[in-house]
């Protein structure tokens, strides 16, 4: 980061007064705040984007912008990581730094949690040494309300100097005002601009720091002023080859700080503003009458209960499979047989029944297969899982499971990107951002590309699930689960290093907002939709044009010493595996447009649809998920990943058919 | 009273004292297998030197001065028992009884050496008991790697501090110093948990499970391997 970058950092009147004359220019407002408090809740409120929202830490990863005409200004509304500071080099705090000085926002609204202001407020310290307009959005302020806590947000605004709007961002109060009062702060005057908090002792220091500083330095006085006692090397090196006489004197006022306290120097700033922080929340806060706190509380210690909470999950994952499948199966049933009884009718309809044949299965079909199977898995899939993520369960099985994926070289928080795998393994890679160090965000991406979809689900309980049976459905799934461990385990001794420990923070228990479960299902259907529907009938034509031509048949037979000698399916299944790299629920719905019959059961033996669909679970991450991979990893090892994967899977549908064989 | 003697006492006491409550002396003679007579004899010549409070009939607990020393000693007994262990590869029926013999032999400079070349290593190799943190002024294990040797013998008194685990449910405490590399030091720091600051264990899962812990008004879930790395008081 360059020092010219930061220039300008603080703004004066005259600078922001120009946004009101040209109403033209964007505004840039970034949304700043600890984890888990809201951001995304805002954004989705301001500029009806979707971001991911769910009850857990460190969701939103990167940074994420949308659009929004208020009151005549264009602005731009900037999502960011949620982070507790940003003065260490540690992911996220260094990406928000980066963020707010590099791209000089010219508003923060920084969300904060009213329920825990003593640790949130000590950011909002932090954030206004950068000179930055700040409004604060005292959000979750109906949780607060209901935990009978008050707060007086005159005095937070007082005690503070910057506003402070009190807000619910899932109710959509306070929302409005946040932008209207946080526009007319941008012509806020200057000396009340960069504003510090500190106990005496280090502002004392911090004062003869500030003392010593080259004027114009291209950076807030005071946040340089701590910078450079800290010791943040970047930022050195600028200034000290201007200035390299202060160089000692501000060491040396360092290691007195350090001698006098007995601590490191990052640790005693910390420490100092969160002090700063606890005298002005528990001024502005107070309690009134009984705090009703002890049912959640039961409830979370039931969760978290060593055996309990492994009984309830295990209860819970074989209730929610048990459910997905009998509503699953019943409405795919039903709406098989309706679109069946339409289609000799269709068919009859063109002349020849060969071009009727390739019409339906092609254009038509698609479209109805996608309705009729997969949509009656995913709906209520996607509804369980929003309520799983917004209740802030998904944080207590990360908690349960901590030993257990010690035991695998990761730790607690590797679970959550995994259950988000089970609704797409694009997010969930990238949802591994929260492992903090790269070796365990590696290993558990691998576990992630491991785990089966949505779209997998759909192929393993519309096969699987309506021709063969329950229990085999859940037999896959735990096999997958054991797999997983396994190849995790096997990966890690391949990347040894000693295990980094779970830290995270426990979100509440929240009964989980209708509102929030809906549309974030919704987008989520939506996307399947719009994704698959014109995929499958653009690849449902192209594999019936090859069947009409009788060209099906070369690539067919081409892979059928895998297909056939090694795994025992259908020869036809080879194209069909192919075009599911695209997405994995294709495999199931081209199977129809292949297999000529929509009663698969006529088709395969039990044994050929589970080889099938253990093939499909594990044999390759779609391109999409490739593409992730690529992102996050690097093309070599997402390569390595890929190639490994469709090896693997290989491997193991040869292995089962042989033993299936025998048994069934 | 040799070093050695006085050591083996400390050292002894603190083990049997682990329950808080003051040990009886017929307990140390039966553990240290020596007569009735002899150990209340030394008892009282200790508690004269200002390391233990002894108090007929009613039992020896450790003073400040001895709990020190006693910690001391166990730090370099579970550090040797490391080094014997995972270094000479020494069966681990021997390693206890060698340990016991060369704790008292041991430097405070080779102390340090030796948990360096062990790369602060948190627990014990038979049993994972936790090695009590150093008592040198440095901020950090990272701190320790980097400086010389010569000039941190400089020791500090960290007296009676234990690890977050050793707390029971709903016990309160202060944080006094965190273990580990600087990534993890910085993380725990961020979220509140610095020196000084206020902590209440809210749950401790047994074994190798994960403790929830609240601090500064919130509720953070560590490992038991993080949790292990932060000392308390
Ligand atoms: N009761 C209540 N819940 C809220 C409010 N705002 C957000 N939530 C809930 O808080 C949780 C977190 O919301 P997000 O918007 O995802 O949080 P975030 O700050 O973006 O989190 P990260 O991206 O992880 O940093 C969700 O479960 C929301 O439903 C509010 O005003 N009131
Ligand atoms: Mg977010």
């Amino acid at each position: 980061m360059g020092c010219e970058s930061c220039a300008g950092a603080v703004r004066g009147k005259s600078d922001a007064s120009n946004y009101r004359k040209s109403s033209a220019e964007t505004i840039t407002v970034a949304l700043v705040g600890n984890p888990n408090v809201g951001k995304s809740v805002i954004f989705n409120q301001l500029t009806g984007a979707h971001q991911i929202i769910g009850n857990w830490p460190g969701k939103t990863v990167g940074l994420l912008s949308g659009k929004l005409i208020f009151e005549g200004h264009d602005l731009d509304i900037i999502d960011l990581p949620g982070t507790y500071s940003i003065s260490s080099d540690i992911g996220e705090e260094r990406e928000v730094r980066e963020f707010l000085l590099g791209r000089k926002p010219d508003l923060i609204i920084n969300v904060v949690d009213s329920t825990s202001l003593e640790r949130n407020l000590a950011l909002t310290i932090e954030l206004l040494m950068l000179g930055i307009p700040i409004v604060v959005c005292l959000n979750q302020i109906d949780r607060a309300e209901k935990q009978g806590l008050v707060i007086d947000s005159d005095n937070l605004e007082e005690e503070l100097g910057v506003p402070v709007v009190p807000s619910s961002g899932l109710r959509g109060i306070g929302i409005t005002d946040l932008l209207k009062i946080g526009l007319t702060s941008l012509g806020s005057d200057e000396e009340k601009i960069e504003r510090r908090y500190h106990t005496p002792r280090i502002a004392s220091q911090l004062d003869s720091v500030k003392e010593m500083l080259p004027r114009n330095a291209g950076y807030p006085s005071y946040w340089l002023a701590e910078r450079l006692l800290v010791g943040d090397t970047e930022i050195e090196d600028n200034i000290y080859s201007a200035t390299p006489a202060i160089r000692n004197a501000i060491s040396e006022i360092r290691s007195a700080l350090e001698r006098e306290m007995e601590d490191g120097i990052s640790s005693i700033l910390l420490s100092d503003r969160f002090a700063v922080a606890a005298t002005i929340a528990s001024r502005a806060s107070q309690y009134s009458g009984k705090q009703e706190v002890t049912k959640e509380e039961k409830l979370h210690n039931l969760l978290t209960h060593r055996v309990f909470g492994l009984l309830i999950l295990m209860g819970l994952s074989i209730s929610v499979f048990y459910a997905l499948f009998t509503f699953g199966d019943f409405f795919a049933t039903m709406m098989i047989d309706a679109s069946e009884s339409f289609r000799p009718d269709f068919i009859g309809r063109f002349g020849d029944p060969d071009f009727g044949e390739f019409i339906w299965s092609g254009l038509i079909g698609g479209t109805v297969s996608v309705l009729s199977i997969a949509l009656p898995y995913l709906i209520p899939f996607f509804i369980l899982l929003a309520v799983l993520e917004d209740t802030g369960y998904i944080a207590r099985v990360a908690f349960i499971m901590d030993s257990i994926l010690h035991r695998i070289g990761l730790h607690g928080k590797a679970f959550i990107p995994m259950i988000l795998g089970y609704s797409c393994n694009v997010p969930a890679c990238m949802g591994c951002r929260i492992m903090e160090t790269d070796r365990e965000r590696l290993l558990s991406i691998f576990a992630v590309t491991l785990v089966p979809c949505a779209a997998t689900s759909i192929v393993i309980f519309g096969l699987v699930g309506t021709y063969v049976g329950f229990v085999w459905v859940v037999a896959l799934y735990a096999f997958n689960l054991a797999l997983i461990a396994l190849l995790t385990r096997l990966a890690y001794s391949v990347l040894p290093g000693d295990p980094a420990g779970l830290i995270m923070e426990m979100p509440p228990l929240r009964r989980p907002s209708l509102e929030v479960v809906l549309k974030q299902s919704w987008h989520r259907v939506k996307d399947f939709i719009y994704i698959a529907i014109p995929l499958l009938i653009i690849v449902g034509l192209f594999l019936a044009s090859l069947q009409y031509l009788d060209l099906l048949d070369y690539i067919s037979d081409g892979m059928s010493p895998v297909t056939v000698t090694w795994l025992g399916l259908p020869a036809v299944t080879g194209i069909v595996l192919i075009s599911g790299i695209l997405r994995k629920e294709l495999t199931l719905l081209l199977l129809g447009t292949v297999a000529l019959t929509s009663d698969l059961g006529e088709f395969m033996t039990d044994v050929q649809m589970i080889v099938f669909s253990l093939v499909v679970m594990l044999y390759i991450p779609c391109v999409a998920t490739v593409g992730a991979l690529v992102k996050e990893i690097g093309l070599k090892r997402a390569t390595a990943i890929t190639l490994f994967e469709i090896g693997f899977a290989i491997l193991v549908g040869g292995v089962a058919f042989r033993i299936l064989s025998g048994v069934m | 009273m040799k070093k050695e003697v006085v050591e083996q006492y400390l050292k002894t006491i603190l083990s049997l004292s682990e329950d808080g409550k003051p040990v009886k002396t017929t307990e140390l003679s039966k553990k240290m297998e020596l007569a009735p007579a002899t150990v209340t004899e030394s008892l009282q010549k200790l508690a004269s030197d200002g390391l233990v409070k002894y108090e007929p009939y009613h039992g020896t607990t450790l003073t400040e001065e001895g709990l020190v020393i006693a910690t001391k000693i166990r730090r370099k007994h579970r550090l040797l028992e490391r080094f014997l262990s995972d270094m000479l590869g020494l069966e681990s029926s021997k390693v206890h009884e060698q340990a016991c013999e060369m704790e008292h032999k041991l430097s405070d400079e080779a102390e340090v050496a030796l948990c360096r070349i062990l790369n602060h290593p948190d627990t014990c190799s038979d049993d994972s008991q936790s090695i009590p943190p150093c008592g040198l002024d440095v901020k950090s294990c990272v701190e320790c790697k980097d400086q010389a040797l010569a000039d941190i013998v400089k020791q500090k008194e960290r007296k009676s501090l234990k690890p977050l685990t050793e707390l029971g449910a709903g016990e309160k405490a202060t944080i006094q110093f965190i273990r580990g590399g600087r990534s993890i030091v910085q993380r725990l720091n961020s979220m509140g948990l610095t020196k000084g600051a206020q902590i209440s264990l809210q749950k401790s899962s047994p074994f190798s499970g994960p403790v929830e812990i609240s601090v500064r008004g919130c509720k953070v879930a560590l490992g038991r391997g993080v949790a292990k790395k932060i000392f308390v008081q």
